[in-house]
């Protein structure tokens, strides 16, 4: 069985705005991390990830509810806490003293930290040799490109070999290349040393890549955990079929929505995009239509992605919510 | 809404020995002398602000050795030249310190906001209080190395007494004690409410002026008289009048009990201090890390 290694139970946290206003940014939130996984964060902007994140790096204070990490209680162990994380916050591009090095960045937060200057310079050179950054180190902080201010704060947040890490948003702005990366590094960090990462991110496909769960966040509540796999499976089509829409009939649309086979139909740009519950049957279905009308379209074909179940159990959330 | 956590909760068990390692403090000496690097390192990437200090310190200076040359001859009975230079060196001395307590602490904040370090400092397990207070500090030794040739050669050049310059050392430490621990109180306003740099003057001006440095404290208005008790410099100047112009000065009260205010309010400040801090850190993380 999974060891909890994280859990946030009955979590709420409002803020106020003008004019008295406030606004629910967790509601009664449940959520537990699991050692030695990496759980992603999805959700809406303002979903409440960021929030959630906060509070459990003990940066944010909630209004209620229990947090504990690793048998520390949030209330009351906030010194053995930021021991024990790793934290990585959204802005890394503003997030270290500009006109320092990487290097002197480094030693004064790992000093900060406690650690003597001989395990900071063992830790550093672990970490830079294996991310290939040996050259950049005394570059000044404001000197480096965005993807290697993303590689010093990362390296900041692993000085004191954190078991947990909490990263916001890790990749934003990379290019793919750097992102590839920093994706493999952090996949073995787990898979090597065992740390537990939960990440947020709006790069869906990169969510798949890395999670072993996936929690969807809406309006302050985690709405559903489960893994990308089986959040894909959850969209109740295995495929979907593209046809461009210019030179279609709406007579041919209703034909080919009326089919057994198709299960949802959705307009995506100049594209009408027709989910299947099998693929092999509904390609053939559909094809036979097109045939049949003599109806000369450009075709494509795609599996479900972590993209589609996120805007399905959005749009069902939201559906629910309203009514 | 479906909430989907339904995974039985098997809790990790961490070591004894384990959590009672997290449970350390950070050594108080690698905060400061970390922080102290961090703030010396920047100092020295802004060349000409380093340079600019050095030659506003030397125009200071010089400053001052007119105003005591120019008082001895309106009243030259109060005493000599070397002890009038002296008192407004020490005075100019405190000064000097007190732009880096008072403009230190806001600094500090100010540049943890620009570069965008601050919550990373929140996120650490190290002692807020010594994060600000050694930022102060290290700010006040890089005045020091700036000043320290000047004063060790002009207090030479002055032929004044050992034990008073010693003891005016001492007035200077205390007065920094004091100060680092207002300066952190300042940074909590700068935390707070972002820009303080007014008030922050208007503080400076007022410390200045009605504790006393310009004019004794007795040929001020009766308001700004009481006024000027309940600030530290008031002692800090009044003592370093008596060490400077010895039987010549009539001391606003016996120089023991001066001390012993300043000391008391060396101790009463960094108390005030710490309980504040933690109470604006609550403030500032009830209210959202914007604050921060």
């Amino acid at each position: 069985m999974n060891q909890t290694i994280l859990y946030a139970e009955h979590v709420s946290k409002s803020y106020n705005g003008k004019k008295d206003k406030v606004t629910k940014a967790l509601d009664d939130m449940n959520f537990d991390l699991n050692k030695g996984e990496i759980h992603s964060l999805l959700g809406p902007n303002g979903a409440g990830k960021t929030t959630l994140i906060k509070i459990m790096a003990t940066l944010l204070a909630k209004d209620k509810g229990t947090v504990n990490i690793m048998g520390f209680d949030l209330d009351k162990s906030e010194r053995e806490i930021r021991h024990l994380l790793g934290y990585v916050g959204q802005d890394t591009e503003r997030s270290a003293y500009a006109r320092l090095t990487a290097k002197e960045n480094l030693h004064f937060f790992g000093s900060m930290r406690g650690l003597a200057k001989e395990e900071i310079d063992k830790q550093i050179d672990k970490l830079v040799t294996y991310l290939g950054f040996e050259e950049n180190m005394s570059k000044q902080f404001m000197h480096l490109s965005g993807g290697q201010k993303q590689i010093v704060v990362l390296m900041r947040s692993l000085l004191h070999s954190p078991p947990i890490i909490f990263l916001d948003e890790p990749t934003k702005g990379l290019d793919p290349i750097i992102a590839k990366k920093i994706r493999r590094f952090l996949v073995d960090l787990v898979k090597k040393e065992g740390k537990t990462l939960l990440l947020t991110s709006h790069i869906l496909s990169e969510v798949d890549e890395m999670s072993d769960r996936v929690s969807l966040i809406h309006k302050g509540k985690i709405a559903i955990t489960d893994t990308p796999d089986a959040l894909k499976e959850s969209v109740g089509v295995t495929d979907f079929i593209e046809i461009e829409r210019n030179g279609m009939s709406i007579d041919i649309i209703n034909r080919i929505k009326n089919l057994d086979v198709v299960v949802s139909h959705v307009e995506r740009n100049d594209w009408d995009s027709f989910g299947v519950s099998d693929p092999f049957d509904g390609t053939q279905a559909i094809l036979g239509i097109l045939k049949e009308t003599n109806s000369r379209v450009r075709f494509k074909h795609k599996s479900v992605s972590l993209e589609d179940a996120f805007i399905h159990h959005i749009g069902m959330l939201e559906e629910s919510f309203d009514k | 809404m479906v909430n989907v956590i339904e995974s039985e909760l098997k809790m990790y068990e961490m070591p004894a020995s384990e959590k009672a390692r997290l449970s350390m403090r950070v050594p108080l000496k690698r905060v400061i002398f970390a922080n102290m690097k961090k703030e010396i390192l920047i100092q020295l990437r802004y060349k000409a602000n380093f340079v600019a200090g050095i030659v506003q310190a030397l125009l200071f200076i010089l400053i001052f050795w007119f105003f005591s040359v120019a008082l001895l001859y309106t009243n030259p009975a109060l005493a000599t030249t070397e002890a009038k230079f002296l008192f407004f060196l020490s005075a100019f001395v405190i000064v000097f310190y007190d732009g880096v307590f008072l403009y230190g602490a806001v600094n500090t904040v100010n540049r943890d906001l620009y570069n965008g370090t601050l919550e990373n400092i929140y996120a650490l397990p190290s002692s807020r209080y010594l994060y600000y207070a050694s930022s102060i500090f290290a700010q006040s030794l890089i005045l020091t190395i700036i000043l320290a040739p000047f004063l060790v050669f002009l207090i030479f050049f002055s032929g004044a007494p050992g034990v008073d310059v010693m003891l005016m050392g001492l007035v200077l430490a205390l007065t920094i004690i004091t100060m680092v621990a207002m300066g952190v109180l300042i940074s909590l306003m700068a935390i707070l409410w972002k820009q303080v740099g007014s008030l922050v003057g208007v503080v400076g001006t007022l410390f200045q002026f009605v504790g006393g440095m310009v004019f004794p404290i007795d040929s001020l208005p009766t308001v700004f008289r009481y006024l000027a008790y309940t600030f530290p410099y008031t002692y800090a100047f009044d003592l370093m009048r008596v060490y400077s112009f010895g039987d010549s000065w009539t001391p606003i009260m016996d120089p023991m009990y001066q001390w012993g205010i300043l000391a008391g309010f060396a101790i009463g400040f960094t108390l005030l201090a710490k309980v504040l801090l933690r109470k604006v850190e609550k403030h500032a993380k009830a209210k959202g890390l914007h604050l921060l």
